[in-house]
């Protein structure tokens, strides 16, 4: 039931599996500011045409035209204006917006009319927009900045010209790397910016007292050094000793009050004390969590294209956290993530429905991530049809008689059975996964009663199960 | 005969408990301010410190573990997470790079000694195999202690890595076998004889039964942590893990 308005006139945004922003990896697209409460509106006289691609069945002639779309979510990236609503999303290639100066401009904040802070968009394919920003001046003032220095940059042509060029001289670095790493330049945006305003106010102070300390680096030796430590940690003793006072009374007070919404006060306190790294009863499960649900969906995007995780590409959907750990930050290569994220965004998995989960196995307490079309069944099946293969070929090879050898030769099973077990290393070069997952599928087998085991010093083998 | 709540006394003990719990609301948020506040004071003396101490902390491995050993018992982790605000140190992404390829030295020689290596052992495979690690963009060195509190990040993913301390040294053990005081005690005395070493000669040294022994060497052979050498008719067993020369 689409309606007919501005955003199906759009071209559709491609996503990924996982919900985020396909961006173009190729050109170094990258996400710059995102915004919600938007209203998009035509300003154009007659209703827009819907393109061919849209596969809707809008009929422009009866259908009635909405000249605006409310809510929306707006992302500027390096290449377009993205329009999303909670079902679809759309988007506006910059290349289609007037080139000159009056392409976006700032209108709204009248006083009587025009009250609302808009960006009047001029595009050349679909006629003028206002994008009318309902949370007020500070978005719209925000979002436009972005957008002009982004249209201002061109930088989908820039990188069209040198890939060109690129293409007639040395290779082009076309590598099928995943497009989860212009996303992840996305948070890393954001990160970065932290980062670098904290560099700012570094240098800053340095510069500021620069002269005054590079005087004093030669004076302070490692005794006065170790002394600072020494007195920092006394006074910070004597801080946190107290704040653990006013935690202990905190908490106390949580378990005796039944509701949970007294925790407005306390929130900002836990906040502030997660930020330093304390971790204490008040910090709640991070649920819903912005930074980590981003983090989950890129990780999910990223392992669904790896070749030993993905079923779909060839792997076994399953896999050890710190096998996922040192696959996505070696990935990554900079900026890496700490095990403590990894866990929570990996937690997050199961409920934001991105097609894995994490699973704790009982008795090794192994903890591993797989996909949902993983089953222990399958497994143990494979293990199950390898050990009946071994076990037919021993079996042949066993010649203890002369009739056994005609037997054989024939191709026929011979009388004495051989019954050959699987060790977990065996497993684990059948089934394609690591040795310690292996024993983790062997042990799941034996408690289904698929397989039972012997233990030797020579290691522990796993049988078909008969006792069964 | 009641008591306690009849009458005009049980009227005013019913305002006093209303008075009471007001007056612990005060507390309440007045101590929850001067918590925030003594928060905020602890903020800025370990962010000052932090700051004017940057560079000692990239370039010195001892220094670097005395800062962190300072922020333990205060219970600060400053590696806990990426946007905490010591993320301007960029001690996190250090360690995370150096739990990553600790991981990957420990994953791969674990064909040879069954999942368990010194922290010197690891420590001399990265230095020869070159690594270097920047924090800060300082270019940095890495001490043992270095490598112990990364892998400490590592336990957080379960996939059984632990650091175990025989005798002066700490191990390194990446697969989830339960190892206790027994095993231990074995390793210790492979330790110190640096050789192959027979199940009478522990029983002699430790002063235990053959049977006990036999249960940890068993454990330890079936791991692939240990080797088995028949020797002249005699049984030796082989420590991979405690030689002190060994190059991986």
């Amino acid at each position: 039931m689409a309606r007919y308005s501005p955003l199906v006139t759009l071209p559709k945004q491609t996503l990924t599996e996982s919900g985020l922003l396909a961006l173009d990896s190729s050109d170094s697209e990258v996400q710059l500011i995102t915004r919600s409460f938007i209203e998009l509106r035509s300003l154009s006289p007659i209703p827009l045409p819907v393109p061919a691609s849209a596969a809707t069945n809008i009929d422009p002639n009866t259908t009635p035209w909405s000249d605006r779309d409310k809510d929306l979510t707006v992302t500027v990236t390096t290449h377009r204006i993205v329009f999303q609503t909670k079902s679809s999303s759309h988007f506006l290639h910059h290349c289609a917006v007037l080139p000159n100066e009056d392409g976006v401009q700032a209108t709204g904040g009248g006083w009587t009319s025009n009250r609302s802070y808009k960006i009047h968009l001029q595009s050349i394919t679909h006629g003028d927009f206002y994008m009318i920003f309902r949370s007020g001046q500070k978005d719209r003032d925000a979002v436009l900045k972005q957008l002009s220095q982004a249209l201002k940059r061109r930088q989908w042509e820039e990188a069209y010209n040198s890939s060109t060029s690129a293409k007639m001289g040395m290779h082009s670095h076309g590598n099928t790397q995943t497009s989860y790493q212009t996303t992840s330049v996305g948070i890393d945006a954001i990160l970065k910016r932290n980062q670098d305003r904290h560099d700012r106010a570094k240098k800053l102070t340095q510069d500021a007292f620069g002269k005054g300390a590079s005087s004093h680096k030669h004076k302070v030796s490692k005794d006065d050094k170790s002394k600072e430590v020494e007195t920092l940690f006394r006074e910070a003793k004597e801080l946190t000793a107290i704040i653990h006072k006013y935690v202990a009374t905190l908490e106390k007070d949580k378990r005796n009050q039944s509701n949970g919404d007294e925790g407005e006060d306390t929130t900002e306190l836990t906040d502030m004390l997660q930020d330093m790294g304390m971790i204490t009863a008040l910090t709640k499960k991070t649920a819903g969590d912005q930074y980590h649900e981003l983090l989950a969906r890129q990780i999910s995007d990223f392992l669904k294209q790896n070749r030993k995780f993905s079923i779909r590409k060839g792997g076994c959907g399953i896999m050890t956290l710190t096998d996922v750990y040192c696959l996505y930050n070696r990935a990554r290569g900079a900026n890496m993530i700490s095990p403590e994220d990894l866990l929570e965004a990996l937690g997050q998995m199961e409920a934001l429905k991105l097609g894995m989960k994490l699973r704790e196995f009982e008795d090794t307490h192994v903890k591993v991530l797989q996909e949902t079309g993983f089953d222990d069944s399958v497994m143990s099946k494979k293990l199950l049809e390898y050990i009946d293969e071994k076990e037919k070929e021993k079996s042949k090879e066993n010649i203890t008689s002369v009739t056994d050898g005609f037997k054989a030769f024939f191709g026929q099973s011979t009388g004495m059975k051989v019954y050959v077990g699987v060790t977990a290393l065996e497993a684990a070069r059948v089934l394609k996964i690591s040795p310690i997952l292996a024993n983790e599928q062997l042990l799941s087998a034996e408690r289904s009663g698929y397989l039972c085991r012997d233990v030797t010093v020579e290691g522990t083998r796993f049988f078909r199960n008969l006792f069964v | 005969m009641r008591r306690g709540r009849a009458g005009i006394g049980g009227l005013k003990k019913k305002n006093e408990e209303s008075k009471f719990s007001k007056k612990a609301e005060e507390i309440k948020t007045s101590s929850l301010e001067s918590a925030m506040q003594t928060v905020k004071e602890l903020e800025v003396k370990l962010r000052n410190f932090a700051e004017t101490h940057q560079s000692s902390i990239a370039k010195d491995p001892a220094f670097r573990q005395k800062f962190l050993s300072m922020c333990a018992p205060l219970g600060v982790d400053p590696l806990t997470s990426k946007k905490s605000f010591w993320s301007f140190l960029n001690m996190g992404s250090f360690y995370h790079e150096l739990a990553v390829k600790v991981a990957e030295v420990c994953i791969s020689s674990r064909s040879k000694n069954g999942g368990i290596m010194s922290v010197k052992e690891v420590k001399n495979v990265l230095v020869k195999r070159g690594t270097k690690f920047r924090l800060n963009e300082v270019v940095t060195k890495y001490s043992e202690d270095d490598i112990i509190i990364a892998i400490e990040k590592l336990t957080k993913l379960g996939s059984g890595f632990k650091t175990l301390k025989v005798g002066e040294q700490m191990m390194v053990v990446s697969v989830p076998t339960e190892l206790d005081n027994d095993h231990v005690q074995i390793i210790q005395v492979a330790q110190d004889t640096q050789g192959g070493i027979t199940k009478s000669m522990i029983a002699n040294t430790i002063g235990w039964s053959e049977d006990r022994v036999t249960r940890a060497i068993d454990l330890l052979l079936s791991e692939g942590m240990i080797w088995l050498d028949l020797y002249e008719g005699l049984e030796y067993y082989w420590f991979p893990s405690v030689w002190k020369d060994s190059t991986a």
